[in-house]
């Protein structure tokens, strides 16, 4: 049997013992150890085979690796509606969530916040930044 | 019938895109036209070499190395770039 696993740059895979966990309770009662990859620097897809050798009594767990892009296009179309950082060429920076945006870069956010210098200066409902003047759009996890 | 399209090369060659090609997964220092670089792992990139991004850092330099870290993935805009260090660590701050 095998899975499609994806991962991120430096993430331990110990889902991938869950994952099987799932398909078959075999793998649990002779596997009772989570197994950890850790995938450096490569973020890819992984396809993962387990196979259980009972003579041994080991479950051996192949991982084979292709390399996935992710290109401009494919982020833009995940990040909409998710609380972004925008920064401008003139360093002025906008902070809110991402309501559209184009291949141009033009971007609507709502509840923005600007700060200029880092400091506060103004809030909008709405905004629209003509994409000519983006320097980068960033999501933001944690506030910096 | 057409059997390629693209023009042959050199297999000698490393075209610029293959070399930013070959840096996917990487850590990649970028410098930009302005007092600005930006470190980060490089996801992937399109025609116009704008970059999408990991685990950001941004360096001003002029002001005495100011540094601002951001977390998560960035789309920066491939018109201020001015240059492309594979496995570059940024300026020594």
């Amino acid at each position: 049997m095998s899975v499609l696993i994806k991962v991120q740059a430096g993430q331990i895979i110990t889902t991938l013992f869950s994952v099987f966990n799932s398909l078959s309770l075999r793998f649990w009662t002779f596997c009772p150890h989570p197994v950890s990859v850790h995938c450096t620097p490569v973020i890819g897809q992984y396809a993962g085979q387990a196979k259980y050798n009972r003579l041994e009594n080991v479950c051996r767990i192949t991982l084979t690796m292709s390399l996935r892009k992710q290109t401009p296009s494919d982020f833009l179309k995940q990040i909409i509606g998710r609380p972004v950082v925008v920064k401008l060429n003139s360093g002025v920076d906008y902070r809110g969530v991402l309501a559209c945006l184009d291949g141009y870069m033009n971007i609507a956010i709502e509840q923005t916040e600007e700060y200029v210098n880092g400091q506060l200066k103004n809030k909008y409902g709405d905004a629209f930044l003509r994409g000519n003047n983006v320097l980068y759009i960033s999501t933001q996890k944690r506030k910096a | 019938m057409n059997m390629a399209a693209t023009p042959t090369t050199n297999p000698s060659q490393l075209l610029p895109l293959e070399l930013v090609d070959k840096c996917i997964g990487s850590r990649i220092h970028i410098v930009m036209k302005t007092d600005k670089e930006i470190v980060g792992t490089l996801l992937g990139f399109d025609d116009f070499v704008n970059m999408v991004l990991e685990d950001v850092t941004e360096f001003e330099i002029t002001p005495e190395g100011r540094r601002i870290t951001k977390l998560d993935q960035i789309l920066l805009n491939g018109n201020n770039i001015t240059m492309l260090i594979p496995g570059g660590e940024g300026p020594e701050v």
